[in-house]
């Protein structure tokens, strides 16, 4: 019995430590020399330490953090907002007494197959809603989508019918049904969909490319995405057409690690916290009772 | 607590349809006003006598990739600037920088929109100038050359011209830059000086292989050569003068025929060479499957690597690449193309308000030097400091260690107006632009082929070729002319007769087209 338990600890972790490898390389490639990495390839222990790849990343320590705040604030208030209208639109999807249930559904359901295109989404948000240049363009084209609306009506479904006239015989209003009994039941099918936000919202630089042309806007990940690419661009031909940069030896390899862990970092830490709701989440189309 | 969530949740909601109602009303102005003063004041502009000092006060918006990054000094540099436009043709300006990645899409996404924005940088390999041409994107500025740009008729050399010229008509300022490219061997100073080796009478691939041999005897740890798919050096010579019409057919300047890659004698040679220096032992057993070539060459495992991407004669520019002393040949001198000539150059947009403003902007770069490097250099004492000549209109400069501002001189003016410093000196530049001078000009200049018609085909030909040349230069085929020959057999399939026809009918018409 305890021999079992001793062999099957084992495969786990070994298992748990075939997940963290990938992640030990990053950090260690970020603290690696450019160099190093073109002679040795990429290694577990640096060969020589150097945090090059992060000053070159934090030169403008104060830009970062601008774009940690603009992301934080748009994810929050991106899934706040996202959350309640997902969860609204969904809920009178499910009601069986609502009228338009079907049309809307189809409403839904339609834009998942068609949608606008780049450009008719590019000129409804910069210049009918005007959100050029400021923070609504960074979640408000993210609020409501279609999949998430239709996972979560999936959710809302399994809860009974008679719930809802239990209530309203007890004088509730249809608000107070939905925010008192429906929303604490779908807490799990809630914080489902809210990770997919969260992930969506933090991981976004598309937003900010299309409509952020000021750099106190701009997200983290297309903070990072930018110097990723300018460095790029430096150890190309054409930079050294024109500038001579003898002298300086740019971080490519290293610089795309080290950025992979300032922006994956914080993730790392909200997804256990979600997670025992993620599995319940999963789970709850098997109704209780 | 439950009284608080759900006020959260009632706040929320109203905010979400407030938000809606307002973004409606904004749009309904932001509509209307974006027609109508676009063709009004060009209409109020072109009444007025040209040469006048303009009277309304305009805002510029250029739009480029950064050249560096980060612009640390953007600030101090744009404001200078904006008092100099503010003086001189009561404007501002303001540069956007957008990213590499972003760049192309983003200029996209806004032309077809219709976001008014009025210059922008375009060439043949980033936000390029003939699809742009083709979407209607720019403007022709043939009229706003004639009253608004003397300065820059006077600067860009009239053979130049119609290499931007479409219909007949002229769309984006080709700033004069090194036309003609070169490419260069670069040699491992250390090894050469050991070995005694002649470099600099060193031009083909035939030509270094006895240093090749005598690496590979003396130095086992050294491949002696870095071939890898396009990057190999030595794959084109100084006596053959071709222009590129896709990545796989060439126009031969001597015949005056198109050449396709499959039956390229030249190459075909060159691909022999190679495979006879593979069997040899001269390049590396997994030279097919590599794919960074200045990340190889940094390594110092090799003797003779690819060209650092022009040719310089004291080594320096190799010496850069590969971070220890190079010394390098020229193996190939590319002619005045096309593309070479529109690789870097401005335009201006269709959605711009103020396109004559634009036009007199670029004019002040091209007429007045001081301010044409205020903004490529920045200011002086942040951003650099003055070497020798000051108070003349050509000092030396040399440029702070770190970066701190720059726009290269060729994005937005002419490189030959640059003041001599640390980046180009001004032997360098007299001897840039004798070589354009000297260079072959090509027949096809202007002619841009248009693939759209044969798209298919080209993709499938591409990925052809896309799959033999890591292959055939690195000389790792087990035999070439067989490789070859199966190839051409697939690509022939695949349609290469039927794009090939489709490049000589467009350029059958092009040249009826020039008379």
């Amino acid at each position: 019995m305890k021999r079992n338990n001793i062999v099957i600890h084992l495969i786990l972790a070994g298992f748990a430590l075939i997940c963290l490898l990938p992640f030990v390389l990053i950090v260690s490639t970020s603290l690696m020399h450019e160099k190093d990495i073109a002679l040795f390839g990429y290694s577990f222990i640096p060969k020589r330490f150097t945090l090059m790849a992060y000053e070159v990343i934090l030169k403008n320590p104060q830009q970062l953090i601008n774009s940690y705040a603009v992301t934080i604030a748009v994810t929050l208030i991106g899934t706040a907002v996202g959350l309640w209208l997902t969860a609204t639109i969904a809920y009178v999807m499910t009601r069986k007494d609502y009228k338009y249930r079907n049309k809307i559904s189809f409403y839904v359901f339609f834009t998942m197959l068609f949608n606008g295109g780049l450009v008719p989404s590019y000129i409804l948000i910069s210049r009918w809603l005007g959100m050029k240049n400021t923070i609504f363009a960074l979640f408000v084209p993210y609020l409501v989508n279609a999949w998430f609306v239709l996972l979560m009506k999936g959710f809302l479904q399994s809860i009974p019918h008679s719930l809802v006239e239990s209530a309203k015989i007890d004088g509730a209003g249809e608000f107070k049904i939905f925010v008192k009994i429906i929303l604490p039941i779908a807490k799990p099918a809630i914080a489902t969909v809210g990770l997919f936000m969260v992930l969506q919202y933090w991981n976004d630089w598309w937003l900010s490319m299309l409509f952020i042309d000021k750099e106190n806007l701009y997200t983290l990940q297309y903070l990072l995405i930018r110097v990723m690419r300018n460095l790029e661009f430096l150890n190309t031909e054409f930079a050294r057409k024109y500038l001579n940069l003898a002298q300086v030896e740019i971080p490519t390899l290293s610089a795309r690690m080290a950025m992979s862990v300032l922006a994956a970092g914080p993730m790392l830490f909200v997804f256990p916290f979600f997670q025992k709701y993620f599995v319940k989440g999963l789970t709850v189309g098997s109704v209780k009772g | 607590m439950r009284k608080t969530s759900s006020s959260i949740f009632v706040a929320v909601f109203t905010i979400a349809m407030a938000l809606s109602g307002c973004g409606k009303s904004e749009g309904g102005n932001a509509a209307s006003d974006s027609a109508s003063p676009a063709q009004s004041s060009a209409a109020a502009e072109a009444s007025q006598a040209p040469n006048k000092q303009p009277i309304d006060f305009v805002e510029l918006t250029w739009y480029m990739p950064p050249p560096t990054s980060p612009e640390k000094n953007m600030d101090n540099v744009m404001s200078e600037v904006n008092k100099y436009v503010k003086e001189k043709i009561n404007a501002s300006l303001t540069i956007k920088f957008i990213d590499w990645g972003s760049y192309e899409e983003k200029m996209k996404v806004m032309s077809a929109a219709g976001d008014p924005y009025d210059l922008v940088f375009t060439t043949n390999w980033i936000n390029k100038l003939p699809l742009n041409v083709a979407k209607g994107a720019f403007v022709p500025l043939d009229d706003l050359l004639r009253q608004y740009g003397p300065h820059i008729m006077e600067k860009i050399e009239s053979k130049y011209w119609p290499a931007v010229t479409f219909q007949g008509k002229r769309f984006a300022i080709p700033n004069p830059t090194t036309y003609a490219s070169t490419s260069s061997f670069s040699f491992k100073k250390e090894l050469v000086d050991k070995y005694n080796f002649d470099y600099k009478n060193a031009h083909t691939l035939k030509d270094i292989e006895p240093f090749l041999e005598a690496v590979k005897k003396g130095e086992p740890g050294i491949t002696p050569l870095l071939a890898m798919n396009l990057a190999t050096p030595g794959m084109s010579d100084l006596n053959t003068q071709r222009d590129s019409i896709t990545n796989f057919i060439q126009y031969d300047l001597k015949t005056g025929e198109f050449l396709t890659i499959f039956d390229d004698p030249v190459g075909k040679e060159l691909a022999k060479t190679l495979s006879d220096f593979y069997k040899k032992g001269y390049i590396a057993k997994d030279a097919a499957t590599k794919k960074d070539w200045t990340l190889e060459g940094k390594s110092g495992k090799y003797a003779v690597m690819p060209s650092p991407g022009a040719y310089s004669e004291d080594g320096s520019k190799a010496t850069s690449v590969y971070g220890f002393p190079c010394y390098e040949s020229l193996y190939a001198k590319n002619i005045v193309s096309t593309a070479s000539v529109q690789s870097v150059g401005t335009a201006i947009s269709k959605s711009s308000k103020n396109p004559e403003r634009a036009m007199m902007l670029l004019d002040l770069i091209y007429s007045d030097k001081k301010f044409f490097n205020l903004l490529a250099y920045g200011i002086e004492g942040q951003d650099y400091k003055v070497v020798s000549e000051q108070g003349t209109d050509n000092p030396t400069v040399e440029t702070n260690a770190e970066v701190t501002w720059a726009v290269w001189h060729p994005w937005i003016g002419s490189l030959f107006d640059q003041w001599p410093s640390n980046w180009n000196s001004q032997t360098a530049l007299d001897k840039m632009r004798r070589d354009n001078d000297e260079s072959t000009i090509s027949p096809l200049l202007g002619f841009n082929f248009d693939p759209e018609p044969v798209k298919r085909e080209i993709s499938q030909v591409q990925a052809i070729v896309d799959e033999i040349t890591p292959v055939l230069w690195t000389g790792t085929a087990a035999d070439t002319d067989k490789y070859l020959q199966g190839a051409k057999d697939r690509a022939a399939k695949a349609g290469l007769d039927k794009v090939v026809a489709e490049v000589k009918k467009q350029y059958e018409a092009w040249k009826i087209a020039q008379g």
